[in-house]
């Protein structure tokens, strides 16, 4: 061996040791076995078997503890389920004395340094010596069983290396160099075909089983993921195919339960070995799927995936998964396999060393990593110290890879007493003890269903020795396992005599017709004298339990309904009555008339069942004349439809023609389901979703549309001034007027107005509330041929403005607030926001609301003094200067796609806006040239510019008139009038 | 200040709805819905997932404009104080409230699916 000594120490303490406590944990359970029926590996472990979870049910049958639960507990390599499937192998060989070992070893690119460099998994073969020594173990499993050993490689391809050859305790060593050297002389072979490694040891495995019948197991080695040339589609399906499930959803598996659920049903046990030296983080999920592969579930990223039947039923084999990133932690487990096999139980030692070997045990097996080391036997038994050179009979000393093994025969007395192991260098230890004990049920045991019957066999040693029963504490516990897989069934206690012979009296039922699984097992066994437990022993038998003649048939045993569709669809199933055997007549009675009583529906519909039958009764009976046969046609209906599995039970009576009875039952199964039709589903949720938002959406809307409004108040004033807005942003008073200086007498008290939706400004124009979904606009829409600023901002996202962001721009629109009190803008008729630049200030109309407040002084000064420091509106006005500007020039340009060629697209607007000359043309905008002169005055749309108050305390607004600087609309080239005083209105 | 009846009444309707959701499912069932199999509610109780559906989010909605309206509304009175926080957690309840309606509508579509099917 490569590996330093106390390198393979520590591996033997961390694996080895919890190895053996996983198995032993599980040992219990079941160990050696017999079958007196088939011979058939297949069906002897079938029988014999129990998978950990069956194994708990044997357990709980047979009222004993199973402690393999204690294996998951994380101090063992295998899991409950791999401890169960040591366990079926050695049941298996206890049966067949035959085991059949494949070795499927990896033979990828990234276990070879020339391919994969340093990241190879194995550049040294360490797998070849591991395997070596592995076939050394299995070959000294002793007990008269005859192993076989073939190997075969897999890359890209399965590649056959040695046919199937016996390997005996001799030719070990031979064929072990022979195993190691083929390994070494194998190149790499591509990538890591699972599908066709597997495939290969099936078919091999499947030969040799049709050859000799043997018991089987496949120790698959592999380092690493299923690789199909870097293709994830073929990786997956070939995954989902190995698993017999969708595990991986980017592919459909093929049809069946997957390779690895075969083998298991086969009886051939899987111990998967990953070998996760320098692991790639890329195949990490990938090299999860091993363990449900091989042990039907197992967890993958923290989901528990399943593949094939899981649990397995009673009726298959379970597998192992064993994983090491040390190829010499695999060694060590290599190791503990054979003494796990051979039926040996773990003991501790004392503190000393010394342990005690009772009457009773045959063997006792120690494991060592110290080569000093020695063994004392008991005083007085005249047996010098055992050491590594002793070569005493009875005494077998095998150093495998480090680890020193010695079996000592203890059956006779004068090996029992304490013993005493010395480990000078210390080191870890393990023992094992052996009851070498079997079972042999009787080959003429036969079950007639409804006659009393016993059951009959023998309590045997192993070796050959005298056999004492008083040496033990035993219960001998009998079970039956149903053929469907399901659960086994404890039917009772068996009672040994002496010399080992037992029986158990049973009367099978008309539900044991056929083949009869049975299981006879001494659980628990330990040591009279010093309780020290071992191994439990089991065997199985496959019987023929036959009806007898005089009774008729009721086929088949289990009715499986089609499936129930819906609630008006129907299950339905046929049962065959037929005569008995003998010629004569008989019935079929009904106690509870043709009505299967519901063993379980997880939908719960019970009560509403029912069940329909063309069964021509008489007095619940069907009768079944000679040599004929009557069916009979069952109908579940249910006016509950869901998804289900429902299980039920059929009570029956056959009755032969003299009045007997032989009561039986008849299982009946079938699904139902929930059908819904996609199309009214979809199209029902669509409806409902999108009635859902717009429902949502309307309510929005209509609560800010019933809500929406401009508050208007009471003791509104309302004042219009001639103003101008200079591109300093100064406003002010056209003509010199000092607007700082405006009272009450400038300002118009307004009718009062509850809150309104839209209303008018003899200068603004309409003022309007737009409700939304979320908020509500409020928005003057300038008159036609003027521009409105304010200095608020617009509500909403750009999004929602949409359009308006652009009449915002261009002054036909602008934001308000929503109280009518707190609003000033100013209106600028197009002709003067298009002057020149260098015609100074632009004139406006300055329009100011505010609630009067007599308690405050100054409040128009404040009030005007608000508007006249806001120099943010100029930015407004030249924006909007520019854009329409523009508008303009392009208008001008010959598109005429605008009308006017400032409306900007906007329909609404390009009605009532007339053509604006360029600022280009300052001259040919004068107030004198205001289109709106042409339009009849309103006193919604003032058409002129800013009119003069009306008259003091006046509620309503004053009629529109010429604006003071060119009240005849032509005053562009008059001299300016004396400032007036701000304007009321 | 701002009212908390809009919240209270989002709170009970996805409270309501919740309980409505966690009742059906548990009493449902199992039905084929595309490709998962679920708890589908009793035909005879469909009217469940439409109160359901019309808590969440219907009811929920209508809290969450009541109370932007009225906080709103509320800013013209300078005494005012608006809560922010009650519109984040109508909010949030808004998009809890489309959640449990996705789960009503299962239902409610389901039991329309299956009267098409079974008529």
């Amino acid at each position: 061996m490569r590996r330093v000594v106390t390198v393979l120490l520590a591996a033997a303490v961390a694996v080895g040791a919890s190895v053996g406590l996983g198995a032993a944990a599980a040992v219990p359970a079941a160990t050696a076995s017999a079958s007196g029926a088939t011979g058939s590996a297949n069906a002897a472990s079938a029988i014999g078997d129990t998978a950990a979870t069956n194994a708990a049910a044997l357990a709980s049958a047979t009222g004993s503890t199973v402690l393999a639960a204690t294996s998951g507990s994380g101090t063992s390599s295998l899991s409950t389920t791999g401890s169960a499937a040591i366990d079926d192998v050695r049941r298996c060989i206890a049966t067949n004395s035959q085991l059949d070992v494949y070795y499927l070893i990896d033979a990828s690119g990234s276990l070879y340094s020339d391919v994969s460099g340093s990241t190879a998994t194995d550049p040294d073969f360490v797998r070849a010596d591991i395997l070596g020594n592995s076939l050394k173990q299995l070959a000294n499993l002793g007990n008269g069983v005859q192993v076989n050993y073939s190997a075969g490689f897999f890359g890209t391809e399965f590649k056959p290396a040695v046919d199937w050859t016996p390997v005996t305790a001799d030719t070990a060593d031979a064929q072990a160099t022979a195993l190691n050297q083929a390994i070494r002389n194998q190149p790499s072979l591509g990538y890591t075909n699972w599908g066709a490694g597997i495939a290969g040891a099936q078919a091999a495995l499947a030969a040799q089983h049709a050859a000799n019948g043997g018991c089987q197991m496949l120790v698959w080695l592999t380092d690493g993921a299923l690789n199909l040339h870097d293709d994830d589609a073929q990786n997956a399906a070939a995954l989902n195919t190995l698993c017999g499930n969708t595990v991986d959803g980017s592919s459909e598996p093929a049809d069946g339960l997957g390779a690895f659920n075969d083998m298991r049903a086969s009886g051939i046990v899987v111990v998967g070995v990953l070998l996760s030296v320098n692991p790639d983080p890329a195949d990490a999920t990938q090299t999860q799927y091993m363990r449900p592969l091989v042990e039907s579930s197992g967890e993958v990223n923290g989901t528990t995936v399943t593949c094939g039947q899981s649990p397995p039923p009673s009726t298959s084999v379970n597998g192992a998964l064993v994983q090491a990133t040390d190829p010499t932690q695999l060694a060590t487990v290599f190791a503990n396999l054979g003494v796990l096999i051979n039926g040996g139980y773990p003991q501790p030692f004392d503190a000393d060393g010394g342990f005690q070997v009772d009457p009773g045990v045959s063997t006792f097996t120690v494991l060592t990593v110290d080569p000093a080391w020695s063994l004392a036997a008991p005083a007085g038994s005249g047996i010098p110290n055992l050491t590594a050179s002793s070569t005493e009979p009875g005494v077998k000393i095998t150093t495998t890879g480090g680890v020193t093994e010695i079996d000592v025969d203890v059956s006779s007395a004068a090996y029992q007493g304490h013993w005493m192991l010395t480990t000078p260098a210390g080191g870890d230890r393990e023992l094992y003890l052996y009851s070498g004990l079997k079972i042999v049920p009787d080959t003429s045991n036969a079950l007639i269903a409804g006659v009393a019957g016993t059951l009959k066999g023998t309590i045997a040693t192993t070796t050959g020795r005298a056999l004492d029963l008083s040496n033990y504490t035993y219960s001998l516990v009998v079970s039956k396992v149903p053929a469907d897989g399901s659960s086994a069934q404890k039917i009772g206690t068996a009672t040994a005599t002496a010399d080992g012979s037992f029986s158990l009296d049973y009367t099978p039922g008309a539900d044991d017709g056929g083949t009869m699984n049975l299981v006879y097992e001494l659980n628990p066994l330990a040591t009279a004298k010093s309780n020290s437990t071992l191994a439990s022993v089991s065997a199985s038998q496959q019987l023929q339990v036959a009806i007898p003649a005089n009774f008729p048939t009721v086929t088949p045993s289990s009715l499986a309904l089609s499936t129930l569709m819906g609630s008006k669809g129907k299950a339905s199933g046929t049962l065959t009555l037929t005569a008995p055997a003998d010629g004569s007549a008989g019935s079929v009675c009904f106690p509870n008339g043709v009505t299967p009583q519901i063993v379980n529906d997880p939908a719960d519909r019970s009560s509403s069942w029912q069940f329909t039958s063309n069964a021509q009764l008489a007095n619940g009976c069907v009768a079944v004349p000679a040599g004929q046969s009557v069916t009979v046609d069952l109908a579940a209906t249910n006016p509950v439809a869901a998804n289900s599995s429902v299980t039920a039970k059929l009570p029956v009576v056959l009755t032969a023609a003299d009045g007997s009875g032989l009561p039986e039952t008849v299982p009946v199964t079938f699904s139902t389901t929930r059908p819904v039709n996609a199309a009214a589903f979809n199209l029902t949720a669509v409806i409902l979703i999108v009635l859902g938002l717009l429902i949502a959406l309307f309510m929005l809307w209509l609560m800010n549309f019933v809500t929406a409004g401009i508050a208007h108040g009471r003791q509104l004033l309302r004042g219009s001034f001639p103003a101008t807005i200079s591109q300093q942003g100064n406003i002010e008073g056209a003509r010199g007027t000092d607007l700082s200086a405006a009272s009450l007498d400038d300002f118009a008290y307004q009718r009062q107005l509850d809150t309104v939706k839209r209303m008018t400004d003899a200068d603004l124009g309409a003022l309007r509330s737009k409700p939304g979904l979320f908020n509500t606009r409020y928005e003057i829409e300038a008159p036609a041929g003027s521009r409105v600023f304010t200095p608020f901002a617009a509500t909403g996202s750009a999004r929602r403005l949409g359009r308006s962001r652009g009449d915002i721009e261009r002054g036909m629109i602008a934001p308000m607030p929503d109280q009518l009190n707190k609003l000033w803008a100013l209106v600028i008729r197009d002709a003067d926001l298009l002057q020149s630049p260098a015609a100074g200030p632009i004139p406006a109309t300055l329009v100011v609301y505010k609630r009067n407040d007599p308690r405050n002084h100054d409040q128009f000064m404040e009030r005007m003094l608000d508007v006249t420091r806001d120099t943010k509106l100029w930015a407004k006005v030249s924006r909007a200067r520019v854009v329409v500007g523009e508008q303009a020039s392009g208008g001008a340009g010959g598109t005429g796609s605008t009308g006017s060629g400032i409306s900007g697209g906007n329909s609404s607007t390009s009605t009532r806006s007339p053509a604006i000359p360029s600022p280009a043309a300052p001259t040919a905008s004068t107030s004198a040239t205001a289109p709106t002169a042409a339009r009849p005055p309103s006193s919604s749309e003032p058409s002129a510019p800013p009119a003069p108050s009306a008259p003091r305390g006046g509620d309503q607004a004053a009629p529109a008139v010429p604006r003071a600087s060119s009240p005849d609309g032509a005053g562009g080239n008059q001299p300016p009038p004396p400032p007036p005083r701000p304007r009321r209105q | 200040m701002a009212s908390p009846i809009p919240l209270l009444i989002g709170v009970v309707a996805v409270a309501l709805s919740l309980a409505i959701a966690v009742v059906t499912a548990v009493n449902g069932r199992a039905s084929s819905v595309w490709f998962l199999t679920l708890p589908i509610i009793e035909p005879g109780q469909w009217w469940l997932s439409l109160v359901g559906y019309i808590l969440t989010p219907l009811v929920v909605i209508f809290a969450f404009g009541l109370n932007r309206i009225w906080q709103r509304d509320g800013l013209r009175d300078r005494a005012f104080t608006p809560k922010p926080g009650y519109s984040l957690a109508l909010k949030w309840m808004v998009g809890a409230g489309f959640l449990l309606a996705l789960w009503h509508i299962v239902n409610l579509a389901t039991v329309v699916s299956e009267q098409w099917v079974n008529s």
